[in-house]
């Protein structure tokens, strides 16, 4: 019974379909990863002067 | 303990920082290896042919998934035991992965089933427990998002992982337990592995490199949620403050 | 002891003034029982292969889907934080809410329903192991859908979160219910999934209050 022709078409889909939903998963991931980083330094950036001018305030 | 020290969110960035370059690389060495040995070193099965291939992207798979959502109760019972908010961060992030692997686990299963079995499915003991550790992973994520306050979030969260965890036991002893169609275990056995050393190998890399690349994935996925709670926190202040 | 008592009466007191919760539950059942042949078609042998399955289906749904008033109404007007400063700690109050729906809903409904077999051709051999399979199951089934009624308690629209959660935990019931009624393999099946039964209900009794007392306590604070 020779399997092997008929039903390599099984494992391309099992390796394609494994490697683009993984690939997706780690995409988004990434995605999400970078936005937040993102998200964050532009905070600390509105946040930090506001902070050097409280100080500038309590020398005085 | 030293796992105690990383519990500060502080401290887990830095060691994520020095930790993720060698976590990444070589869950990718890992896997390439895994590939190479599984796709042209391993030969042929006698009787199944080339669709023996998939069993070293859907056991490994399997694995995973049964592994993270272990993973996801031990880091719920450590935050109830000892009230680390990182450990239910890290449950949290590690939830979305389990589902993609549970996922896959049951998608290359089918397509190593119809070749074999002749059925694409079929509600036999292991299969309908994966299927059930998928739908626990999603209602696992809806609650995290059902939730606004994220203290509250996380009590449910836990209770959510630790009372779904009973069906990962399930899952490994089912095929002892109840004579189906699917096959029985092969690897973990008292008696060690029957497999071929051809195939055991490429099985064992891939196994051993899809979870380290759960640990890569996990290791920035928290980093992403500590830096995503700062976020809120300094919304908050903000909101507060001005 | 009289304070569970009290606990007990006041929910079943409520339950038949108020006639919502058992009432719901079996006009849900008889109308899964009435359509199902409708839907399957007038072929009888089919229709009682297929009896105790679906006597369990229907029992298991009705159950789960009655299963949200057993917290929603306390937790809205504040009687549940009441009962928290009261003489029992919540994981009892819990138990005996549970307990309380099973005796109202679980139950009966464990008790009509190999008696309303008829209407799937049910064989008759079958009542006798059905009603014991159910009842032992249905105090599981209780159980764990106040389990599922707490977690979700605080959460709007949380219908498909309970069946995302409970379906899992439901699932073994089901298996070993249906296998211990089903008359398949005689009394080698049905007596060890009787026992499994049990032990899955003792579990519940033993596991559930404390999680659905911790998931309480997280939405009243």
């Amino acid at each position: 019974m020779d399997l092997t022709a008929a039903h390599s078409g099984y494992v391309f889909a099992a390796y394609g379909l494994t490697f683009v939903v993984l690939g997706f998963t780690i995409w988004l991931h990434v995605r999400r990863a970078r936005r937040t980083a993102a998200r964050l330094a532009g905070l600390e950036a509105r946040q930090a002067p506001r902070r050097r001018t409280t100080t500038t305030r309590e020398d005085a | 303990m030293r796992i105690e020290k990383y519990a500060n969110p502080a401290r887990f960035l830095s060691l994520q920082k020095s930790v993720q370059p060698w976590l990444t690389g070589s869950a990718v060495v890992l896997i390439v290896v895994g590939l190479y040995l599984g796709l042209v070193v391993a030969p042929p099965d006698y009787q199944q042919g080339e669709t023996v291939r998939i069993m070293f992207i859907h056991v490994p798979a399997a694995w995973t998934a049964m592994m993270t959502y272990t993973f996801m109760a031990a880091c719920s019972i450590v935050a109830i035991v000892m009230r680390h908010p990182l450990a239910d961060m890290a449950a949290k992030a590690a939830a979305p992965f389990g589902a993609v692997f549970a996922f896959l686990a049951l998608a290359t299963g089918s397509l190593w089933g119809k070749p074999m079995w002749g059925t694409w499915w079929v509600w036999d003991a292991r299969l309908t427990s994966t299927f059930v550790l998928f739908l626990l992973y999603l209602g696992y994520i809806a609650v995290w998002q059902a939730i606004e306050e994220p203290s509250r979030a996380a009590a449910i969260a836990r209770i959510v992982a630790i009372v779904g965890f009973i069906n990962v036991p399930i899952i490994k002893f089912s095929v002892d337990w109840w004579h189906s169609l699917h096959q029985g275990e092969s690897v973990f056995r008292m008696g060690g592995p029957t497999i071929y050393p051809t195939i055991l190998w490429p099985l064992l890399v891939m196994g051993l490199g899809y979870t380290v690349m759960f640990a890569a994935l996990e290791f920035s996925a928290l980093r992403t949620e500590v830096l995503a709670r700062r976020i809120r926190q300094m919304e908050i202040a903000e909101a507060q403050g001005s | 002891m009289s304070v569970l008592a009290a606990l007990i009466r006041r929910d079943l007191l409520l339950a038949l003034r108020q006639g919502t919760g058992a009432g719901t539950a079996l006009g849900f059942f008889l109308t899964v029982m009435v359509l199902l042949p409708l839907g399957i078609g007038p072929d009888q042998a089919l229709l009682q292969r297929i009896a105790p399955g679906a006597l369990w289906i229907a029992l298991l749904l009705s159950v789960l889907l009655s299963s949200d008033r057993i917290f929603q109404a306390d937790y809205e007007d504040g009687s549940l934080e009441l009962m928290t400063m009261g003489p029992a700690a919540l994981e009892i109050v819990v138990t005996m809410k549970g307990l309380a729906h099973w005796l109202t809903t679980g139950l009966p409904l464990a008790i009509a329903a190999p008696l309303l077999g008829f209407l799937l051709n049910l064989d008759p051999a079958l009542i006798g192991p059905l009603v014991v399979a159910m009842g032992l199951g249905s105090v599981a089934l209780s159980l764990l859908a106040s389990l599922g009624a707490a977690v979700t308690v605080g959460i709007r629209r949380g219908g498909l979160l309970v069946a995302l959660l409970i379906l899992p935990l439901y699932v073994p019931v089901v298996i070993f219910g249906v296998a211990a009624s089903s008359g398949i393999g005689g009394l080698d099946i049905a007596t060890p999934s009787l026992l499994i039964l049990a032990a899955i209900a003792l579990v519940a009794l033993v596991t559930v209050p404390f999680a659905a007392a911790a998931a309480l306590r997280a939405y009243m604070h």
